[in-house]
């Protein structure tokens, strides 16, 4: 497997040269989104802690750069790092009410979702951040600043992102936190009788996962240059962020990166042909179908399911 | 509207995270009469309720019967998925922009001892109790009711006694589904709604029924009117576009320190 | 009648085979290492370092304990489990009441009694799934009342469920693994140490095998190996027998015997009573949550109470046949 994977790298990392910008922008949203993915998985796949409220970290993260950055001239390259801690300060407070008042399964999600929808009440009321109008940052063009002309940067940074997501996975399951994440996630009592608090290893995951996120948040603002709570924040977001592990595979290395690319070109797809009005939702429609086929006939998702594939095609090669 | 999501989640333990959407669309078919074929909401949710019925037991047979026996998660995330194909369908169907439906009702208003009252507001009201009270005799009345609330208490022993309980599950979920329909009908000429809203009745609907307690039908009515009454209060204390902020603050404290609710039977 | 003359008879012969094997010279140094094993890992885990001539004392004492037939005591300065008065409430039902009772360290303790006597609470106050509404438990020294379950394991108690709990989407050789990670942090250590175990329990072919495809013997051995992983002192196993034949039943039993012989005591709930008067040096019964008797297995199984709570009022007066 590992010369396949060395050679998709070297592909991605020339594609660039021969793509139009417009394919570009789509690799960027493949990669983008694959990262935010990955660093869900940690606690979503791995851990197996559905968080749907994982937007709030993007949102305190796209928001705390670009405050820093506007306001204080603070710059984004510092500016995610500080975005990222506050997202993970947040990620504290929701694990430690989750995870303290044993909120499984149902109820954790629904916390989730409620500080995110907080998050984006408080957003939308407060005029300080732009209130329901949204906050802009005028594009300068300086990579100081995070900003650059060229979209091809964008693109080399979130491969970036996205790999480092990964090699943060692969470590983590590597390790013993990763091995304990996944025993968590198939029954936790058992885990407290083999000696494994945890509190503590779901409190890891979650801070991990939301400092990762909140690093991303800082892309999303330095690329899309405005910030709207209800996008930012939102529901959509979360799914967006939530299915592509789902679909690609939660809990393995590779899932959340395949996940992307069904995803993204689906997701593109369905807008270029649907694309009236707007609200492109019509794709959600298709992420719905996908989601109900997923859970039925493909619990583990894609990843699992063609390493199977490739297990027993092996005998053939 | 809590009711029917307590009662599918009584008797199957799946939570419907599909509810709110299922709501607009009933509110949507009941605009859909009133435009179309000028059926007032409040005869026509009749038509809703079973409309979304039948959707109900669709779903439940092709969809959730599959994963009652699933882990959390898997069930979670299907009823996502249905969520998800409801409301951009109905975005697809009827666009983005917020729809009312007028009725007749609408306009008139009537006093009641010191307080000024919408009368269309007080027929939903009344109609909803009806229901409600009609829901309460079916399930302890009839035997179809007692048979789903023995379902309810113990799965297990309810097929061993030779309980039809897919039987039994679609119909829960169908009720289910009928009550939400209806409650989209009714309460379609006082609010507005849109695609996009099928997300915070779904938390209004899950706040109030976690409140009253999962699976405890009292406790989704009490829950019911405590919410509502604190939205209310919200409103009027803080700005109108913070109450929403007021029930998820709730919802939150609620998960904390009581997440069985005032009624409710634990949710394993 | 037959049961307890068959379950004596059987306790007799046991006790001349295990005499014999602990007096014999060569017999003994395999049994000796492993428990100078258990006794080191017991220094590292208790924080304090021992002397060596404490250490010796202790070992003597223990061989002492196990020597000694009679009912009198000599009470050694430090039991490994000191269960004192502890007592537990679920809404009307009082499971546990003033329930006191110790273990020496290499025993097998035998606890034994009706469905519903609170056997199975005892073990989650014991392992820390339940406080105690009152009462104090001392393990090897130390007081564990309040403590999670994950820090009482790591102190060396470890337990097993009743229904038995495997990670199903794991291999075997994974499931066991999380228990050995909880001494051996780095992956491959552990994974050598699960390997090990595995082989113990005798389910080494099927390492590879995920847990949810096992037989329910298979599991009943993953969910020992787990527990055995973590290499603990004192050992909890909550029914292992239920639901086995025979066959499986006699494998288990030699099974528990050797992991005590290499030094690690059990505690065990059990309603096999063959298995219970063979493998335990002593048996506790209970009854609604309070001791009825205490004591070698003999004098357990001819206590008219006992008789009469557990092993049945016609056995209090000998039927004909």
């Amino acid at each position: 497997m590992r010369w396949v994977a060395a050679a998709a790298l070297i592909v991605l990392l020339l594609l660039p040269a021969v793509l139009n910008s417009y394919a570009v922008t789509v690799f960027i949203f493949i990669f983008f989104y694959a990262f935010l993915g990955q660093a869900w998985n940690i606690v979503g796949g791995y851990a197996g802690q559905l968080s749907a409220g994982h937007a709030a970290f993007v949102g305190i993260g796209a928001y705390a750069s670009a405050l820093l950055s506007v306001q204080a001239g603070l710059t984004p390259w510092i500016g995610m790092l500080v975005g990222g801690v506050l997202s993970a300060a947040l990620g504290t407070v929701v694990g430690y009410l989750g995870f303290r008042f044993g909120l499984r399964g149902f109820y954790f999600v629904l916390l989730t979702v409620a500080f995110a929808e907080v998050c984006r009440i408080v957003a939308l009321n407060t005029d300080a951040v732009g209130g329901a109008l949204g906050y802009y940052i005028t594009f300068t063009g300086n990579p100081r600043q995070f900003q650059f002309q060229d979209n091809r940067a964008y693109y080399y940074i979130a491969l970036g992102l996205m790999l480092a997501a990964t090699a943060v996975v692969a470590a983590i399951e590597r390790r013993r936190f990763g091995a304990y994440l996944i025993a968590i996630r198939e029954d936790e009592s058992a885990c407290e009788a083999l000696g494994v608090d945890t509190f503590r290893y779901k409190m890891l995951a979650m801070v991990v996962s939301s400092f990762l996120t909140g690093v991303g948040g800082t892309f999303y603002a330095f690329y899309l240059f405005s910030l709207q709570p209800n996008a930012v924040f939102g529901i959509p977001l979360s799914v967006e962020i939530v299915i592509r592990p789902i679909v690609g595979g939660a809990g393995t290395v590779l899932g959340p990166i395949l996940g992307s690319f069904i995803l993204s070109p689906l997701a593109e797809a369905s807008r270029v042909y649907f694309g009236q009005g707007g609200w492109s939702g019509a794709h959600l429609i298709a992420y719905g179908l996908l989601l109900i086929a997923v859970v039925l006939f493909l619990p583990q998702g894609a990843y699992p399911a063609l390493r199977r594939l490739w297990a027993k095609a092996a005998p053939l090669r | 509207m809590a009711v029917g999501l307590t009662l599918i989640f009584g008797v199957m333990r799946v939570v419907n995270f599909a509810h709110g959407d299922m709501m607009v669309w009933g509110m949507y078919l009941a605009w859909l009469l009133a435009t179309r074929a000028g059926v007032d909401p409040y005869v026509g949710f009749v038509a809703c309720a079973a409309v979304l019925f039948v959707l109900g037991v669709v779903i439940q047979r092709v969809l959730v019967d599959r994963i009652v026996d699933a882990p959390h998660e898997m069930q979670i995330l299907l009823m996502l998925g249905v969520a998800l194909v409801l409301e951009n369908a109905a975005l697809v169907a009827f666009g983005p922009d917020p729809q009312r439906v007028r009725s007749p009702l609408r306009a008139a208003t009537i006093w009641i001892g010191p307080i000024f009252v919408d009368v269309a507001r007080l027929v939903t009201f009344a109609l909803a109790m009806a229901l409600t009270l009609a829901l309460y005799l079916f399930l302890t009345r009839t035997d179809l009711g007692r048979t789903m609330r023995a379902a309810a208490d113990n799965a297990y022993g309810a097929l061993v006694i030779g309980t039809d309980v897919r039987r039994v599950y679609a119909v829960a979920f169908g009720i289910g589904a009928a009550c939400v329909g209806a409650a989209g009908a009714l309460v379609s000429p006082i609010l507005p709604f849109q695609p996009a809203g099928g997300l915070s009745l779904s938390v209004a609907s899950f706040n109030i029924v976690i409140i009253g307690g999962m699976g405890s039908l009292p406790g989704a009515f009490l829950g019911g009117l405590l919410v509502s009454v604190a939205e209310s209060m919200g409103a009027v204390f803080l700005s109108p576009s913070m109450k929403e902020l007021v029930s998820f603050s709730l919802l939150i404290l609620i998960l904390l320190f009581r997440p069985a609710g005032l009624f409710g039977r634990s949710a394993t | 009648m037959r049961l307890r003359e068959e379950a004596q008879n059987m306790r007799l012969r046991e006790e001349a085979t295990t005499q014999r094997d602990r007096h014999s010279g060569s017999r003994r140094r395999p049994d000796e290492r492993l428990r100078e094993e258990a006794t080191t890992q017991r220094e590292r885990h208790s924080g304090s370092r021992r002397r060596p001539d404490e250490r010796l004392r202790e070992e003597a004492t223990t061989q002492r304990d196990r020597h000694r037939s009679s009912a009198l005591r000599m009470t050694p300065p430090a039991r490994l489990l000191e269960v004192s008065g502890i007592s537990k409430r679920f809404g009307g039902v009082q499971a546990v009441r003033d329930l006191s009772f110790d273990m020496a360290r290499g025993e097998v303790l035998g606890l034994i009694g009706p469905n519903g006597a609170g056997k199975t609470t005892v073990f989650h106050l014991l392992s820390g799934f339940l406080p105690p509404d009152a009462g104090t438990i001392q393990f090897d020294g130390r007081p564990i009342v309040g403590l999670k379950p994950h820090a009482i394991c790591r102190l060396g108690l470890a337990r097993t469920f009743q229904i038995v709990r495997p990670f199903p989407h794991l291999s075997v050789l994974d499931n066991v693994r999380v228990g050995a990670l909880a001494r051996r942090p780095q992956m491959a250590d552990a994974r050598a140490k699960a390997r090990a175990v595995i082989d113990q329990v005798g389910l080494g072919p099927k390492a590879g095998h995920a847990a949810a495809g096992l037989t329910l013997a298979e599991r009943k051995r993953l969910e020992l190996a787990r527990a055995l992983a973590t290499e603990p002192i004192l050992l909890l196993l909550d029914e292992v027998m239920a639901g086995l034949n025979p066959t499986e039943i006699e494998a288990i039993v030699s099974l528990i015997r050797s992991i005590n012989e290499a030094g690690v005591s059990i505690l065990l709930i059990e309603h096999n009573m063959r298995a219970v008067m063979t493998l335990s040096h002593r048996i506790a019964v209970l009854n609604f949550g309070e001791k009825l008797a205490e004591g070698e297995p003999a004098s357990v199984a001819n206590h008219p109470r006992v008789i009469e709570a557990y092993l049945g009022e016609e056995y209090v007066h000998p039927s004909a046949g």
